[in-house]
C-alpha cells in the first residue's frame, strides 16, 4: 500500500506544482540542507487509509511558493501567509492523493494542514509503520515530502 | 454594476488567489474565513456568486450550503464548490445539495473565472468605456504555424507597423500562452493536422478570456473548402498564401475594429482636411469611404463648415479614386459643408478626360484652399 500512496502523492505533487505553483520540479535522490530555518507542514488522513503526509522546505524557497501562488511579493508576505501557502500547497497534495485513493474505493477524512517551524526537524514514526520520502529540486531549492502510514 | 462574488475560504492563499483571478474583471470579491462568516456576509452583502470551500473549521462548506439553502434570501445564490478531495462521496455529498458546480483543487485561476463567467456576465475592467485602438496602436498577433517561414514573413511584412508578431509552432503552446496573456488576434495555419485551427478555434471561444479575440485563418490561395469551413465555423477571415500584406492588414484592422481615420482626416483652424495617400489604393478608397460619412458628420457637429480634399500626392485619377471624391463631394451637399479640391497638374489634366470630373475645379496647394473657403465664407455672411 505504501508505494500506492506514494505513487499517488508523487503525480499530486506534479499536478499541484504545474497547476497552482506554475514550478517544474526535479526528483533527486536527496536533499542538501544548510541550516536555514525550515517549515513543514502536515496534513492526516484517517479511514481505510490511515497516515499523515509531511511537506517540508526552506523558509526562502517556502516564501518563493507563496509568491508563485499568490502573486504576492517579498515583502507583503508574513510568516502567517507563508505557513498558510505552505499548509494549502499539503492540503491540495493529500487531497488530490485522496481522491486517487478513492478512484479505487480507498476512502479516508483529512485533517486540516499544522505547520512546524525550525533548524532541525525530524519526523519520528512511532505510530506509523510504513514510510517513503520524495525529495525534489528546483534550481538550488529543495522540497521534500514523507508519506507515513500505520497498517490496516 | 460591478458583480459581488464571495469567496469562503479559511486559507488566505485561496482567498489571494481568487481575488487575482478577478483583478482584470469588472468585480468586487469579498472574502470569508469560515462557514459561520460566510452565511453573515452573504447575508450582509448578497453576492451575485459564492466560491465556497468544502472543507473549514467551525461550519464547513456544506453545513454552510445547508443552512443557504433552507433561507429564502439565499438559497437562489449560486454556489460553487472549491474542494481539495475529489472522492466520491464528496462528489455525491456536493451534488445532492444542488450546487451549480465544483472545482477540483489544484485549479488554474482561468478555470475559475470560466466557470463563473458560465453563471455570471463578467466584463474586463473598463470594458464599457473602452478606447477606440487606432491602426498605429501597439497590436500583439499570435501567428500559430508549424512553418517558422511563414511567422518570419509575417514579421517581416508588417514591420512598418507597431505590431507585434508572437510566432508558435502548436496550438498547445498557443492556449499555453493565452492562458498567461491574452493576445490581441490569432492567426493560425488551417493546414495543421488533425484539425488543430479548429480545435484551438473552439477552446478559445469557450474561455471568458479569449473568446471575444478575433481568429483569423491562414491557407494556402487553392484550398477554398478549406477557407470556407473556416469562416463558416466563425473565423473573422482567412488570409491566403502566398500572404498580401496589404490585405493581412486589412483583415487584422477590420477584426480588431482598429480606427485608421487619422491616416486621411485631421481638423486644422475650423477646416476639415482629408488627404489622399500617395499609395492610394482600392484597399485606402474603402477604408475612406467608411470613415467618409461619419467623420463629416463629427465635423459638422462640432462646427465646421468646410473641407479640403488633397490629391496633390496622387500622381494618376483611377475609378477607384473619382468615385471616392463624387461621393465626398455628394455628402458635402448634403451636409451644407462647403468644399475644395487640391490637385497636382497630373491629376488635373487626367480629371478633364472624364465626363464626371471634367468640371472640377483644384487648386494647387491646401493654403490656397484654406483662403479660398474662408473668402466664400465671408461673401456668404
Amino acid at each position: 500500500m505504501i508505494d500506492e500512496v506514494t505513487n499517488c502523492v508523487r503525480e499530486a505533487v506534479k499536478q499541484v506544482f504545474s497547476t497552482m505553483v506554475q514550478m517544474d520540479l526535479e526528483a533527486v535522490d536527496c536533499l542538501r540542507l544548510n541550516g536555514e530555518e525550515r517549515i513543514a507542514s502536515s496534513v492526516g488522513f484517517a479511514g481505510n487509509l490511515t497516515g499523515v503526509v509531511y511537506l517540508s522546505a526552506a523558509e526562502p524557497f517556502a516564501r518563493q511558493l507563496t509568491g508563485a501562488m499568490t502573486g504576492l511579493e517579498e515583502e507583503e508576505m508574513d510568516d502567517v501567509i507563508v505557513n498558510d501557502a505552505m499548509g494549502e500547497i499539503t492540503n491540495m497534495i493529500v487531497g488530490n492523493m485522496k481522491s486517487q485513493m478513492s478512484a479505487k474505493s480507498v476512502e479516508c477524512s483529512l485533517t486540516v494542514p499544522s505547520i512546524v517551524r525550525g533548524t532541525h526537524l525530524e519526523i519520528e514514526t512511532l505510530r506509523f509503520q510504513n514510510r517513503s520520502k520524495l525529495n525534489y529540486k528546483n534550481e538550488e531549492n529543495f522540497l521534500s515530502l514523507e508519506v507515513l502510514l500505520k497498517e490496516a | 454594476m460591478a458583480v459581488k462574488i464571495l469567496t469562503v475560504d479559511d486559507s488566505s492563499t485561496i482567498r489571494m488567489i481568487i481575488k487575482k483571478a478577478f483583478r482584470s474583471f469588472d468585480c468586487t470579491v469579498l472574502s470569508a474565513t469560515n462557514g459561520v462568516e460566510g452565511l453573515a456576509a452573504a447575508n450582509r452583502e448578497k453576492p451575485d456568486l459564492i466560491l465556497l470551500d468544502y472543507t473549514m473549521p467551525i461550519m464547513d462548506g456544506f453545513e454552510m450550503l445547508n443552512k443557504m439553502k433552507s433561507d429564502p434570501d439565499l438559497k437562489k445564490i449560486p454556489v460553487i464548490m472549491l474542494t481539495a478531495e475529489a472522492g466520491k462521496e464528496t462528489v455525491m455529498k456536493i451534488a445532492k445539495l444542488g450546487v451549480r458546480d465544483y472545482l477540483i483543487k489544484p485549479f488554474k485561476e482561468e478555470l475559475v473565472v470560466d466557470r463563473v463567467g458560465r453563471h455570471l456576465e463578467l466584463k474586463q475592467k473598463g470594458e464599457n468605456k473602452a478606447r477606440i485602438r487606432r491602426y498605429d496602436d501597439e497590436i500583439s498577433i499570435m501567428v500559430v504555424d508549424n512553418k517558422p517561414a511563414i511567422i518570419d514573413q509575417i514579421s517581416d511584412g508588417i514591420k512598418d507597423t507597431k505590431w507585434k508578431v508572437l510566432g508558435l509552432a502548436q496550438t498547445g503552446q498557443a492556449l499555453d500562452q493565452c492562458s498567461q496573456e491574452v493576445p490581441d488576434i490569432v492567426c493560425v495555419s488551417l493546414a495543421l493536422p488533425d484539425d488543430a485551427a479548429y480545435t484551438l478555434f473552439q477552446m478559445l471561444r469557450a474561455s471568458k478570456r479569449t473568446k471575444g479575440v478575433p481568429v483569423l485563418g491562414l491557407s494556402v490561395k487553392t484550398e477554398t473548402d478549406e477557407q470556407s469551413k473556416a469562416l463558416q465555423s466563425g473565423f473573422a477571415g482567412v488570409i491566403t498564401k502566398p500572404i498580401d500584406f496589404g490585405d493581412l492588414k486589412l483583415k487584422v484592422t477590420r477584426a480588431l475594429q482598429l480606427d485608421t481615420s487619422y491616416k486621411y482626416f485631421s481638423t486644422d483652424s475650423g477646416l476639415l482636411c482629408l488627404r489622399l495617400p500617395s499609395d492610394f489604393d482600392a484597399h485606402a478608397a474603402g477604408e475612406i469611404t467608411a470613415h467618409l460619412r461619419p467623420k463629416l458628420s463629427e465635423a459638422v457637429n462640432s462646427g465646421i463648415d468646410k473641407l479640403a480634399i488633397d490629391m496633390s500626392k496622387l500622381g494618376r485619377a483611377d475609378l477607384s479614386l473619382i468615385k471616392l471624391v463624387i461621393g465626398a463631394v455628394d455628402l458635402c451637399k448634403e451636409l451644407s459643408l462647403r468644399h475644395c479640391l487640391v490637385g497636382s497638374d497630373a491629376i488635373r489634366a487626367e480629371c478633364a478626360n472624364y465626363e464626371e470630373t471634367k468640371n472640377w475645379e483644384f487648386v494647387a496647394s491646401l493654403e490656397e484652399a484654406e483662403a479660398i473657403l474662408k473668402k466664400t465664407q465671408q461673401i456668404a455672411a
